[in-house]
């Protein structure tokens, strides 16, 4: 096989596609087994029932039985058709536990399991559950408890194995000054592990704090549990965008905080010791509001090097997104609470800056996906902070991906860079209360400038590529339509047979407003069917054409020869 | 200095064929500006009081601190020619009153974009070369840009004063110098000259060299002393001319002419060169400077010289310098050569019009420039834009080829992408006002016919550095400028307050557009960057950045080079990636570009703009491609310009013209940022053997393409032993014999490669040229003044793309450390990727 790499020019029509689908892989399953305990981890074979007992437990299935069987004031039962929700990583559980929880609810109920969430594993599925009408959702792992919009909701992280002695070393390792400033923080899951890793290690540092799971983030429609105990006596900060509360800070640097209506200039000072391995945009999220970030492997109990995403590509960005002329608006997910305002707001400041928008939504985006729309210039992603973003580290997508926070910013007319880093909805949206007056402000100077003359068309000098360009067509439209009308009448004079296809390609005002994407399509060198014979004809080529052959038939997920090929 | 009003002047623009529009060129420190200086002292046009000041053109603070020109300055000159001398210019000649716009180029390597910009709005220059350094790599470099450009060159050759008083030679060691000098000019002119041009040489005979001291204030030509002995003589001064030069002697006994060096009786004549020119000269500064004031003060009565009041009194240099100065004045011989010699754009644009527009040479356009027509539609090249008092605002500097511009014309500024018919680049505007520009001042004009150089107010935020502006719709644009040196060397800035970020983006913007070359930008990573073409010129830069157009304090990152990603050979073996979603194939091949022709594709000699047939024609017959492969190459990248290609060689490939704009997309990205340290792709050629197309359009859109063919650059390139190119300096350096030990120990540390090691004839001095890589370049100036003891004066400029040799994945090596930092600056993964990393298995 390896010689047909060298000798392509046959392959041209061959088309022996293989396809794959997805399995799950065996050493996953080994290395799941290790949240149990490290006495499983090398056990080749675990009986079902054990595993079922296993499972029972690390679910805390007894509880959430308990939780579902909560019935109304009519007496009636609150939950009768379930959804299971699991991460991909998880789903190997799936089955088990609808069986256990089938056996042992009363009554008509229906349990379905989704899997293969569309946007981000960590949120609630609003969408999938709706489809089977759900009473409940019940999110299996890792969550980031950020607030749906209608549906009812119960967590359970799972109570995976933590050697505690290993993790105190391991943090005595990396904190040789006693002195420090540190918090700890892990996942979700991990999280009932906190206090008393804290207790043990609070003596020798007297400046340890640590971060309790914010159980209340949810919403009062939502329930997580299994909760554990927290102490309530000492002072606690909420750091709400990471659904977390600080505790074991003095009083005096609460009461700082407060003043200044943001917990970062408390924990600044303070490194963080991450159990767990948080995904990207909370990483980076955390990165920004804690002096540094130590990630540690919850199971191996080793630092990981992982690079943190850097926030100066954000500003990269940031500052292509000044000078794009066309925004796409990437709706990644459909459940959070305040989506749809969130995206109108958006819409709203793309237009009022006089740059073009579309909006988006295409399930789960990957690099294909989105380089399908060439005329986009920069992404505006809404999703969940914690994994809903994506956070293109090695330039691997065509176009830069910016959150709707990082987009306020570079639609106002003076370069701003906060440093910040801002994924929650509503944080987000509260910043524009305070931008949209400060926007007048500017609106109203504009206006005395525009009075002065001029300058409205005058392209903007792009810092990133150092050239100039013009990044408002909205702001053109009226200079346009002066030239389409012009080019109307001749339009319509001219009997040529080419007249149609002419006539599409020169429009760029859709519906009353620009569209970027019919100025892209008339950028391309191909312009339809038969615009490159036109270009053999001239040119001297003389090949003769191609024989005739039968195309395959079937949709594109399955076709005829595919399916062939997968029977052999 | 002449005083007019601003309509005299204005009326002397539309005789178009008495203007003059000329550069003064030369290495550094060769004496442009001074001998500009003689020439206002004498004929410059304005009414101020800034007369006599040191250096008129060097009107900036740091340029007269630092004592260098940095940015070209335009002034106007005026002369008027006895009749006699207007017979002797060849083009048409309309009375006797001349307008010369001169501008004042600077002589730095590093900003020889400046003069590129200056070469492009003028059809003559005055080329400086000093007599005791003669021909240096700058002077050369100039000159190709120059003839280049069409525009035809005069010679003077300054400092003589220094050969005679402190070189001390004799009047034939003096002719014998003047003699290489003029033979190393011509040797250079005769490399780069157009066959359009005819020849250019200059000769001293024809009156195309002059020779003199700015300093002073004296300069000659063979023509002027001619005239002087023609009379004596009773011959023809064409005639006398030709006898006052090389190989021709007279023979004082027999009073006859010979061009033997002997008479009859074997005793040795004197050359006419020395005898009638050199000699005077030498025995008024020898007499004068040896005190013998009397015996000089009846020659100088002899000669006809008038001292006035006080001048009577002075005795050694001073007086020497009157009386020089009165006797051969510096401006007279170098106005006679400028005005006789220099074409008038009358002249010149019919030559030049071909190579100035990109269209047809038979649109009217381009006739109208050919007739420098100012009734015409309007031909504007915009070469430069110049800060005016107001902040953050430029004139935008140009000539005018076609047509009349005037204030408050409605024009299309065409920016260098504008393509006739689309829309991008292009603003339609009016023109507030029309200024006149002269050194530090400017005079408001109504307008200003074809054939002149002009400022304008208005337009400055609709072109960043260049552009063409056009009254017809038709016009295709002026020919953008390419320049000679690059900009390789970089630092990272940010400001030290975060609140003045504003601000910096705002000046890094007045940056961009003051200065032709430097270039902003940011980096992969999000800084901004700064590039520059030498540590002078970025020097120069981040103070104007500071103090000028930003005006905030900056943290600057140490300078670093900027790179390029290269292969060494063909690609192992076919590269192929399959589309994400596997019905899609690229099979893709890299080799090595033709050094030669990834420079010609990058000075614009293949233009990437021009017709395929054209360019397939003139890579085929000049750089050695196969006529058919050269049609079929289907983009350049990145930027659509630069010096990678895609070249199709499928066979019968169903839908493939469908996909050439992703793939082109696709490669443009790959291509800008390569998979080796996140730099340019430069001189590789990639081969696409063959496609396989999903028969449904829905499957081969955009998003499958386009991802899929950046793999592919990637795979292809990672199979081809990719390399990395670091820029290279040409250095030169004068210096004394002993300090030559200290030079070699410098270079053989910072990996330099020594070219050539000459004495310069007559002088003791020896020139070492050497390579040296631009990343070893920095503190090489302090290093090499400490090992020859402030002995050597480094020149250096940016000559060419090195391979280097070492594997990039290999750490030990010197490419592998470079790519190592690199990466690692960048936030980007320690480890080269493996071609695998983008290659699909079948
Ligand atoms: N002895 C002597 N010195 C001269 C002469 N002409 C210029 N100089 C000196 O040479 C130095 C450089 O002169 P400039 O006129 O600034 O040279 P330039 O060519 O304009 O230099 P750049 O613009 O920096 O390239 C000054 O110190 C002048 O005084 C000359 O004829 N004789
Ligand atoms: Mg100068």
């Amino acid at each position: 096989m390896t010689e047909a790499v060298g000798v392509p020019v046959a392959l041209s029509s061959t088309q022996d596609t293989d396809l794959e689908f997805a399995k799950v892989d065996e050493t996953a399953v080994k290395v799941l087994r290790t949240r149990f305990g490290p006495q499983y981890s090398l056990v080749e074979n675990i009986t079902h029932d054990e595993l079922r007992k296993l499972i029972y437990r690390y679910y805390s299935l007894e509880k959430l039985i308990e939780y579902l069987k909560t019935k109304t004031a009519e007496g009636t039962q609150c939950f009768n058709r379930i959804a299971l929700q699991f991460p991909d990583e998880l789903v190997s559980d799936s089955a088990i536990v609808s069986e256990i929880l089938d056996e042992s609810l009363p009554g008509e109920k229906q349990i379905w399991i989704l899997a293969d969430t569309s946007y981000s594993p960590c949120c609630i599925d609003e969408v999938a559950a709706e489809h089977v009408s759900a009473d409940i959702v019940v999110h299996f792992g890792d969550a980031c408890l950020n607030p749906v919009e209608k549906i009812s909701s119960a967590y359970i992280f799972g109570r995976p194995y933590l050697d505690l002695d290993k993790a105190a070393e391991t943090f005595r390792n990396t904190h040789l000054d006693k002195t420090a400033k540190v918090c700890l923080m892990a996942d979700v899951a991990y999280s009932f592990h906190i206090p008393e890793l804290y207790r043990t290690l609070k003596e020798e540092y007297p400046c340890l704090i640590c971060a309790d799971v914010d159980f209340d983030k949810g919403g009062s429609d939502s329930k997580v549990i299994d909760q554990y105990v927290i102490n309530l006596k000492e002072i606690s900060l909420p750091i709400w965008d990471v659904s977390r509360i600080l505790r074991g800070l003095d009083e005096e640097e609460v009461k700082s905080s407060v003043d200044h209506d943001s917990y970062t200039q408390v924990t600044q000072d303070y490194g963080l010791f991450y159990l767990g391995s948080p995904p990207d945009p909370k990483l980076l999220l955390l990165s920004t509001k804690f002096g540094d970030v130590t990630c540690v492997d919850p199971v191996t109990l080793e630092t990981s090097h992982g690079m943190t995403p850097s926030l100066s590509r954000r500003y990269r960005s940031m500052m292509i997104a000044r000078s794009a002329s066309t925004v796409g608006i990437l709706v990644n997910t459909l459940s959070l609470q305040n989506t749809r305002i969130l995206l109108n707001k958006v819409a709203k400041w793309v237009k009022d800056a006089g740059k073009k928008h579309y909006m988006f939504v295409v399930g789960k985006p990957n690099v294909a996906k989105l380089a399908n729309f060439e005329a986009i210039d920069v992404w505006c992603v809404l999703g969940c902070g914690q994994s809903g973003i994506i956070l293109d580290s090695y330039g691997d997508y065509y176009k830069p991906i910016i959150t709707p926070y990082e987009l306020e910013l570079a639609l106002l007319p003076e370069v701003t860079w906060t440093g910040k880093w801002v994924t929650d909805f509503e944080e987000v949206m509260n910043q524009d209360g305070y931008n949209s007056e400060k926007e007048e402000e500017v609106n109203d100077k504009q206006e005395i400038n525009e009075n002065e003359e001029k300058d409205e068309f005058a392209p903007e000098f792009n810092p990133v590529t150092g050239k100039l360009v013009s990044s408002r067509p909205l702001r053109q439209l009226k200079h346009l339509e002066i030239e389409l009308a012009d080019q109307t009448p001749e339009l319509l004079e001219s009997s040529d047979s080419s007249d149609l296809v002419k006539r599409f390609s020169s429009a760029l005002a859709v519906g009353n407003t620009v569209s970027t994407s019919a100025m892209h399509l008339q950028e391309r060198a191909w312009t339809g069917l038969g615009s490159d014979y036109k270009e053999q004809e001239e040119g001297d080529f003389s090949e003769e054409g191609a024989t005739v052959e039968e195309g395959r038939s079937g949709i594109a997920r399955d076709y005829d020869c595919d399916r062939k090929m997968h029977n052999n | 200095m002449v005083n007019f009003t601003v309509d005299q002047i204005r009326a002397l623009m539309d005789d178009v064929t008495n203007v003059r529009n000329m550069s003064v060129i030369a290495h550094v420190d060769h004496g442009k500006s001074t001998l500009t200086d003689s020439l206002v002292q004498r004929a410059g046009i304005i009414s101020a009081g800034k007369a006599g000041e040191a250096r008129y053109t060097d009107t900036r603070k740091d340029e007269q601190e630092r004592g260098i020109t940095i940015k070209s300055t335009a002034i106007s000159l005026y002369a008027e020619m006895t009749d006699e001398d207007v017979k002797e210019i060849e083009g048409e000649t309309n009375g006797n009153k001349f307008l010369i716009n001169l501008i004042d180029s600077p002589g730095h390597v590093d900003f020889s974009s400046e003069v590129t910009a200056a070469l492009r709005v003028t059809d003559g220059a005055l080329v400086v070369v000093d007599t005791v350094e003669g021909v240096c790599v700058q002077t050369e470099t100039v000159l190709r840009q120059s003839l280049g450009e069409r525009i035809k060159p005069v010679l003077i050759i300054n400092k003589v004063d220094r050969a005679i008083l402190e070189l001390q030679v004799d009047k034939e060691e003096l002719y014998q110098t003047f003699l290489r000098t003029i033979e190393s000019v011509n040797v250079v002119i005769s490399t780069y000259q157009d066959q359009v041009l005819g020849d250019v040489q200059v000769y001293p005979y024809k009156g195309t060299v002059a020779f003199g001291s700015g300093l002073h204030g004296w300069a000659f030509t063979i023509r002027e002393f001619a005239t002087k002995y023609a009379k004596k003589f009773g011959v023809d001064r064409l005639k006398m001319m030709q006898r006052l030069w090389g190989d021709n002697y007279f023979n004082p006994k027999s009073k006859k002419w010979t061009n033997k060096g002997t008479d009859h009786n074997g005793q040795a004549l004197e050359r006419s060169f020395n005898m009638f020119v050199l000699d005077p000269i030498f025995k008024l500064i020898n007499t004068i400077m040896n005190g013998k004031t009397e015996v000089a003060r009846n020659m100088v009565e002899k000669l006809g010289i008038q001292l006035k009041g006080d001048e009577k009194d002075l005795e050694g240099k001073q007086l020497m310098k009157v009386v020089m100065r009165k006797f051969l004045p510096a401006a007279d011989a170098m106005l006679e050569m400028i005005i006789i010699h220099l074409p008038s754009p009358v002249t010149a644009q019919k030559y030049r019009a071909e190579l100035l527009y990109e269209g047809p040479k038979d649109d009217a356009n381009c006739i109208a420039i050919k007739n420098c027509d100012p009734k015409a539609d309007l031909m504007l090249y915009v070469s430069k834009m110049v800060p005016t008092s107001d902040k953050g605002r430029f004139y935008a500097f140009g000539r005018v080829f076609a047509g009349t511009v005037k204030s408050g014309m409605k024009v299309r500024i065409q920016g260098p992408n504008y393509v006739p018919g689309k829309k991008e680049d292009l603003f339609v505007k009016a023109i507030q006002r029309t200024v006149l520009m002269m050194g530090r001042f400017v005079e408001a004009i109504d307008d200003c016919p074809a054939g002149n150089i002009v400022g304008m107010v208005g337009i400055d935020q609709y072109l960043l550095k260049s552009g063409t502006l056009t009254t017809s719709e038709s016009a295709y644009n002026l020919k953008v400028m390419k320049f000679s040196v690059s900009p390789v060397v970089e630092v990272a800035v940010d400001v030290k307050n975060g609140n003045d970020l504003p601000k910096l983006v705002e000046g890094l913007k007045r940056l961009s557009k003051s200065d032709p070359c430097v270039l902003c930008y940011m980096s992969p990573s999000g800084e901004h960057i700064v590039a520059a073409t030498g540590e002078l010129h970025l020097e120069v830069c981040l103070q104007d950045l500071e103090q000028d157009h930003a005006g905030v304090p900056l943290k600057v990152s140490p300078p670093v080079v900027s790179y390029r990603e290269t292969v060494s050979t063909e690609s192992s073996k076919v590269a192929l990636s399959k589309s994400p979603n596997k019905h899609n194939r690229i099979y893709l091949k890299a080799q090595p570009m033709d050094a030669e022709c990834a420079l010609a594709i990058e000075d614009g000699k293949i233009d990437v703009r021009a017709d395929v047939k054209v360019r397939a024609r003139i890579m085929a017959d000049d750089y050695g491609w196969d006529v058919s492969d050269a049609r079929k190459i289907w983009c350049f990248g990145p930027d659509g310009q630069g010096p990678n290609v895609v070249v199709d060689q499928t066979k019968a490939v169903q839908y493939l013209n469908e996909i050439k704009d992703h793939v082109n997309a696709g490669f443009q990205w790959a291509t800008k940022e390569g998979p080796v340290i996140g730099e340019q792709m430069r001189g590789i050629r990639y081969n696409m053997l063959d496609v396989t197309l999903h028969a449904d359009a829905i499957h081969r859109g955009a998003g499958q393409i386009m991802p899929t063919m950046r793999r592919v650059t990637f795979a292809a390139m990672l199979l081809a032993e990719p390399k990395i190119q670091e820029p290279v300096f040409l250095v030169e350096v004068q210096c004394p014999e002993n300090a030559i030990g200290g030079i070699y120990s410098v270079l053989n540390k910072k990996r330099g490669q020594i070219v050539s090691e000459e004495q310069r004839p007559g002088t003791p001095l020896f020139t070492v040229k050497a390579y040296l890589p631009v990343n070893e370049s920095f503190g090489f100036n302090g290093e090499l003044r400490q090992a020859t003891g402030g002995q050597a004066f480094p020149q250096m400029i940016f000559d060419h793309w090195a391979t280097m040799t070492g594997d990039v994945t290999d750490k030990t090596s010197k490419a592998g450390q470079i790519v190592f930092d690199t990466r690692k600056r960048r936030g980007l993964k320690e480890e080269v990727p493996g071609y695998e990393e983008y290659y699909d298995r079948l």
